[in-house]
């Protein structure tokens, strides 16, 4: 099998993430605040603060997706009915989803931002819709559709100077465009999955908060800790985590984001690039990509593809079955995506590389993508 | 005969796509069989022989050789499809899965009485 999902999650299994994760299922339980033993967690929150340049490794709150994050922050930030929220048609349903839900309460308004012509998120255009009662921004830092990388360090100068929140969903560009929180000002959230590049297993997350008292908890429950207390501790990273933690699989992250960390980002992402443009450059006809905006930086090494005829679902089914090559085809959970590029209802062929593949395996996909979308 | 049938879920929303296990490899022969009163699109020339049926209430793809094929249809289809399968593959007993929100066809205890 040629795996080419990396985008949705990273295969094959970094041997040392397997390892960690047997390590922590085969020890003990080492559930913080429940066994007796030292937390295990913090090595793991520690790593991820490392990636990101926070200081306080406290303010990684762990979690089982970036979903949950995302619902955490929004639904635990105090907006309520009159608060304005601006987003990009670029969003995850992650993000789009929860607002929706917000929406729908009547919670909050929402101004969905498309892209310029080029692809590109204009700062201007976010800055135009900036209103008095604007009490967030939230963009992806990359877009899991088409690679494209949002400005993050302009959004986050923008939105400080108007002292608005901003949330940065890192999913797809964790590990592979470095983002250093310290250096964005005003208050920054930012959530990630951890099965992506991040190298971890499924049902590992993670969001960074700004500060202690910014997000009501929206979770409440079990902590292992100040059990006396009849509501949720007030300090981290008890007041954001409630519930028993995925332990084994924080484990493996932690092994994966070690992974980054020795290996380094720009590693990692310059031979997701490398592959990623010369499957552009040696894409056979008819095939057309969506370049990743103005300035075509494939380091997420995500490349969509649309076939002038034939389905994503099609294609991507003759690439598994005649092919042995896995690829993701569809909307990837990001519809306003797709009608912003023209590609709702059926969405794109994903290519996902990983640091796993290979120039060999690309060559193979290129050949694939003759034969298979050239049918006489 | 049909052995299972495998959902695989997508995040196209308005169609079911479902994988089709036989007990025994497909061969041309079983592609001309399923393709009877539909149409058949057949590409000998790749490594793997594929084939897509466009039956009235169904798409069939695969490839020849493999003990599986893939259905795509409309949710509300689901009673033909099932029909379709079990006329295709006499013996079959195995059911097309429930997408959640659909009804399953099966009748409740209260519908029986």
């Amino acid at each position: 099998m040629i795996y080419l999902n990396n985008a949705a999650t990273s295969y094959p299994r970094l041997p040392q993430v397997v390892e960690a994760v047997k390590r922590s299922l085969l020890a003990p339980p080492q559930e913080p605040g429940r066994c007796g033993f030292e937390d295990p967690l913090m090595a793991c929150r520690s790593a991820i603060a490392k990636l990101y340049g926070v200081a306080d490794p406290l303010r990684v709150l762990l979690t089982t997706s970036a979903t949950l994050g995302c619902n955490q922050i929004l639904f635990g930030l105090p907006l309520q009915a009159g608060s304005h929220v601006i987003t990009s048609c670029m969003e995850h349903n992650s993000v789009l989803r929860p607002l929706n839900e917000l929406a729908a309460r009547n919670e909050c308004s929402l101004s969905v931002l498309p892209l310029e012509d080029d692809g590109s998120l204009s700062i201007d255009r976010v800055g135009g819709a900036l209103r008095p009662d604007t009490r967030l921004m939230a963009f992806v830092h990359v877009s899991n559709v088409t690679g494209a990388i949002f400005p993050v360090q302009a959004l986050a100068l923008l939105a400080a100077g108007r002292n608005v929140p901003l949330l940065i969903d890192d999913s797809q560009g964790a590990g592979l465009v470095p983002l250093d929180l310290a250096s964005l000002p005003g208050k920054v959230f930012l959530v990630a999955a951890g099965h992506k590049a991040l190298q971890g297993p499924p049902g590992t997350g993670f969001f960074i908060v700004p500060d202690a008292v910014s997000l009501s908890p929206w979770i409440t429950g079990g902590t292992g800790v100040h059990s006396v207390e009849d509501r949720q501790p007030p300090m981290l990273p008890y007041r954001l985590e409630a519930g028993t933690p995925n332990s084994c699989g924080l484990a493996g992250l932690l092994a994966g984001v070690t992974h980054v960390l020795e290996t380094t980002p720009a590693v990692l992402a310059e031979h997701r690039r490398t592959l990623a443009e010369h499957l552009v450059k040696h894409l056979p006809s008819p095939w057309t990509h969506i370049a990743p905006g103005a300035t075509a930086d494939y380091r997420a090494g995500v490349v969509s593809l649309v076939h002038p005829t034939m389905k994503p679902s099609e294609i991507g089914l003759m690439l598994q079955e005649i092919y042995g090559i896995e690829t993701r085809w569809g909307l990837h959970c990001a519809p306003l995506a797709h009608r912003h590029l023209g590609t709702f209802p059926d969405g794109t062929l994903r290519i996902g590389l990983g640091e796993g593949n290979t120039i060999e395996e690309v060559e193979q996909l290129i050949e694939a993508l003759h034969q298979s979308g050239n049918l006489t | 005969m049909i052995s299972s049938f495998i959902p695989l879920d997508d995040c196209l929303g308005s169609t079911h796509t479902v994988r089709v296990h036989l007990d025994k490899p497909i061969t041309k022969s079983l592609v001309d069989h399923l393709s009877a009163g539909a149409s058949l699109k057949y590409y000998p020339h790749f490594p793997k022989p594929f084939f897509r049926i466009d039956h009235p209430c169904f798409i069939a793809q695969g490839v020849t050789g493999n003990d599986h094929f893939r259905i795509t249809y409309l949710g509300v289809a689901r009673p033909l499809v099932q029909d379709a399968m079990w006329s295709l593959f006499p013996g079959t007993t195995a059911r097309l899965p429930v997408a959640p929100g659909q009804d399953s066809g099966v009748p409740t205890e209260d519908q029986t009485r």
